[in-house]
């Protein structure tokens, strides 16, 4: 090229102000100037249209007179109350967690904001749902037909009370044999587990089919039941016995088991002389929850209920045991190889179909089992995942430090696998939430749907662009809002591998 | 009472009870396991058959004999006397329809936005990452809503269609001119298909002749000619057309002749293809960031043009990070497809549920949909890991 002219070099262009910038970013050769103005032509032209439509032409009034039916659905309105009363415990709940939590590192304010959300899906449920308390005539008259009319009971199959009562009695009183070191207390809590079993006693003397059609007395499962629960409350005992507070705990558990038992085996209706059970919070069932009520109430449900069975399948995928394993692979496999409407759908038709003829659980329950199952599969793999982030010397350390199996999976190995994959899970929990959208196909009135219906009130015909629009954001706010959060946890948690 | 590691009796076989023992252990957990599996399936098994008993139904296949009796608005012909089988295949053709279309749509649409979502310009970088945004964080169902009853069928109606030459758009669908098979167009076919093949076999044999000696042969200029000039030539030599065109007319009150992409088709197509691009440009871009800058940079040193450092350095490495999670997509674009039948369009799992309807045999129709949505799925998984397998660097 020769050596160029001083002169005639000209000056460097701009890098610094709106010149330098448009230029860097928006005109840095031709190929980019022609997108740039292409692109610039489009947005006007779409923009113009759009503008004009969503203020000469759309109808908002459409969805601002039909807010409160998109939230709440068909909830009753006397009680909307208990929902925004739920909304804002959550609220209450999650801004504490997030000053308190890394501000003070106190172990003792962690573990209350622990059993805090604990207790959350309790306390939620029974808000919205509603609860039926037993007034103190209803529990001595059905106690009363506990001792007089066992027979009334059975007819109404309500023996899952009993076995539910006898696997809490027994779970409590074989952890209390091995983590009460005072007599007195384990004395207590023997005379606590007989008690439970006294009650039990008219109803052993009945007869019923039981599984494969032999007819014998109740109390051989009633035995069965609460030996077995007995030998693994003695096995999860033996796990925390030398744990510090663990027998706090357990005399928490009891004094918990009391009411639990009372509401389990008194809550029933049974003949005309019963006395009504008092509805604390009048029931409303999920059949007629609808709207964002719903989603919000699926996606949590099915996330919240799937994370156990995820976890088991994920563990049990890696397990040493063949049969557990090859049942785990194939549950988790079958799920994902088919899409989620055909999981709903099932659930709706063929769920029913292999359940007792007068088992009926309703079309919202019958969804949320559906999903559960679907986002366990799912949660299974992600957790597989994690696990694998375990290394191999966590676990021989903890081997070696006298762990058992279950602690060393409790305590070392799900710990650290859970935490590697917290990001991962969060957008789990979007995909679930956004997946909730087709339970609208299949019949039920979440936002969805809830919103179809209102485009075809007469009032409202054909604002359809104006309601998706609508339903659209709702979902795009919350889920953009959690996969912010979850990539915030990502750099938090330092999952992201750095360069 | 725990015992001392030097005692040497512990070493002897026999020292320790059998249910210590932790292979016995083993088999004794997993047969309580198997027993608790039996006693949950033969409780539901006898459920399923008393209430198969209590609704008159059976569980043989029988059903799918008899008669349809609904009508299906697209695909292979379908008369409503035909059967219920009949009309699962044509559904799951339609299905398969869809797919097909939508993963070569939506990895094309998915390469593009991914490349622009690393684009220096500022405007088309932003502009695609608030497209990927949002159709990531809103559920697709809503979109296929949206696209379907709030834009396709807010077209205007046929009377007033937009016509641009002989192509109509209207909320009745796209129509465009078909092309009508003559006499010669087998002959012609046979022909193109040939030049096709012949084209892609001298171009190989071309470029690896230039890679060895180093000679200029035009291996993409040859060969396009082949594959083009072929078929063009014979096209005039063929007497008669092979191919005429058809053209759709508006008679009466509906159109007639030429080819549609019915509302539902397109509905379902644009809204899986907007959809699974957003996140295929996500793992594209992901792909790219991930191939080391300094193969960039050396690319760029020796010569190579933007365009070409992309295609022969960049993409191929990138590929091998893609595919694993495109994979993921493409089994989420097919299982997604079932999605269809929310903008009415007759597909696998429309029909399925149509036909449970009319039969009430619940659990035939949900197994025959589930089973061929999985072999769909697994098919779908080996070409992919069979593709991931020719992209693996060799090792040596």
């Amino acid at each position: 090229m020769g050596r160029v002219e001083t002169s005639s070099i000209k000056p460097p262009v701009t890098s610094q102000g709106v010149l330098g910038w448009l230029r860097a970013n928006l005109f840095s050769n031709w190929f980019n100037s022609l997108l740039t103005i292409i692109f610039m032509v489009l947005i006007y032209v779409v923009a113009r249209s759009v503008l004009i439509w969503s203020v000469q032409e759309a109808n908002w009034l459409a969805v601002v007179d039909n807010l409160g039916v998109l939230t709440w659905g068909r909830y009753p309105s006397t009680e909307v109350w208990r929902l925004g009363l739920s909304l804002s415990l959550i609220v209450v709940m999650g801004t504490l967690t997030w000053i308190l939590w890394y501000r003070h590192s106190n172990p003792r304010i962690r573990r209350v904001l622990m059993i805090g959300w604990l207790l959350m899906p309790f306390v939620l449920t029974i808000l919205i749902r509603g609860i039926i308390l037993p007034t103190f005539r209803t529990i001595v008259n059905n106690i009363g037909y506990y001792i007089v009319r066992p027979d009334v009971l059975i007819s109404l199959d309500q023996t899952w009370r009993a076995n539910g009562a006898l696997t809490l009695a027994g779970l409590l009183t074989g952890a209390s044999w091995v983590i009460f070191k005072k007599l007195r207390s384990r004395s207590l809590a023997i005379v606590g587990g007989l008690v439970i079993i006294a009650l039990m006693i008219p109803l052993s003397t009945q007869s019923r089919p039981w599984i494969f059609g032999i007819t014998m007395p109740m109390a051989i499962p009633f035995l069965v039941t609460f030996s077995l629960s007995l030998l693994v409350g003695r096995a999860v005992g033996l796990s925390f016995v030398n744990v510090t507070g663990s027998a706090r705990v357990l005399a928490a558990w009891w004094l918990l088991s009391i009411p639990i038992i009372l509401i389990v085996l008194t809550t029933f209706e049974v003949g005309n002389e019963a006395v009504d059970p008092v509805e604390a919070l009048l029931i409303v069932p999920p059949n007629i929850w609808s709207g964002i009520l719903l989603t919000l109430a699926l996606s949590v449900v099915s996330i919240v209920a799937s994370f156990p069975i995820g976890v088991l399948l994920a563990l049990g995928r890696r397990s040493s045991l063949p049969v557990v394993k090859g049942f785990s692979i194939l549950f988790i496999e079958l799920v994902r190889g088919v899409p989620l409407i055909t999981i709903l759908f099932m659930a709706q038709v063929m769920l029913p179909l292999f359940l007792p003829l007068e088992v009926n659980i309703d079309r919202v329950l019958r969804a949320m089992a559906g999903m559960t199952l679907f986002t366990a599969a799912y949660l299974a793999e992600i957790v597989r995942g994690g696990l694998q982030v375990v290394r191999n010397e966590q676990i021989e350390a903890a081997r070696a430090l006298g762990l058992n199996e279950f602690l060393v999976t409790s305590l070392v190995v799900l710990p650290q696998a859970l935490r590697a994959v917290i990001p991962p899970i969060m957008g789990q929990f979007v995909s679930i939430f956004k997946d909730t959208s087709l339970v609208a196909i299949v019949g039920l009135l979440d936002v969805l749907a809830v919103s179809e219906s209102v485009i075809k009130a007469r009032d409202y015909l054909g604002a359809v662009r104006e309601m998706y629009l609508f339903v659209g954001l709702f979902y795009f706010v919350l889920s953009y809002a959690m996969s912010q959060v979850s990539r915030r946890l990502e750099v938090q948690l330092g999952v992201v591998e750095k360069d | 009472m725990r015992p001392n590691a030097t005692d040497p009796t512990l070493l002897q076989p026999g020292r320790w009870s059998f249910w210590r023992d932790s292979r016995f252990l083993q088999a004794l957990a997993q047969a309580i396991f198997v027993v608790l599996v039996l006693i949950a399936g033969r409780w539901l098994v006898g459920n399923l058959f008393t209430s198969l008993e209590e609704r008159g139904l059976d569980l043989n296949f029988q059903f799918l004999q008899r008669t349809a009796g609904f009508g299906i608005g697209e695909g292979l012909p379908f008369e409503r006397t035909d059967s219920f089988w009949r009309a699962f295949v044509v559904g799951f053709v339609n299905s398969i329809r869809v797919i097909v279309f939508g993963l070569a749509l939506a990895t094309v649409l998915g390469i593009l936005a991914g490349i622009s979502l690393l684009s220096g310009n500022w405007l088309l970088r932003n502009l695609v990452s608030a497209y990927v945004e949002v159709m990531r964080n809103t559920p697709l169902l809503v979109q296929l809503f949206f696209i379907y009853f709030g834009i396709i069928l807010k077209l205007p109606s046929l009377q007033e269609r937009l016509i641009v030459g002989q192509f109509s758009l209207s909320n009745r669908g796209f129509y465009f001119p078909r092309a009508v098979p003559q006499d010669g167009a087998t002959l012609w076919l046979v022909l193109a298909g040939a030049a096709l093949v012949g084209g892609i076999i001298l171009y190989r044999i071309l470029l690896k002749k230039r890679i060895l000696t180093g000679s200029e042969t035009w291996p993409g200029l040859k060969a396009g000619l082949l594959i083009f000039g072929i078929p063009l030539i014979s096209w005039f030599l063929i007497p008669g057309n092979p191919f005429t065109l058809e053209y759709p007319d508006l008679v009466g009150l509906r159109m007639e002749g030429g080819a549609r992409l019915t509302p539902e088709f397109a509905g379902i197509l644009i809204g899986l293809v907007l959809y699974t691009g957003a996140f295929i440009a996500d793992i594209v871009r992901a792909g790219i960031l991930a191939v080391p800058k300094g193969q960039l940079e050396a690319a760029k040193a020796s010569g190579l043009t933007q365009a070409q450092v992309l295609r022969l350095v960049i993409l191929p490495q990138a590929m091998r990070v893609i595919i694993p999670p495109l994979t993921n997509q493409y089994l989420n674009l097919a299982k997604n497809s079932s999605l269809a039948v929310g903008v009415g369009f007759p597909d696998l799992y429309n029909i399925s549920s149509t036909i449970f309807n009319q039969s009430g045999q619940a659990v035939q129709v949900i197994s025959l949909m589930m089973v061929t949505y999985l072999l769909m799925s697994l098919l779908i998984s080996a070409v992919m890991n069979v593709l991931n397998e020719r992209l693996k660097i060799p090792e040596r």
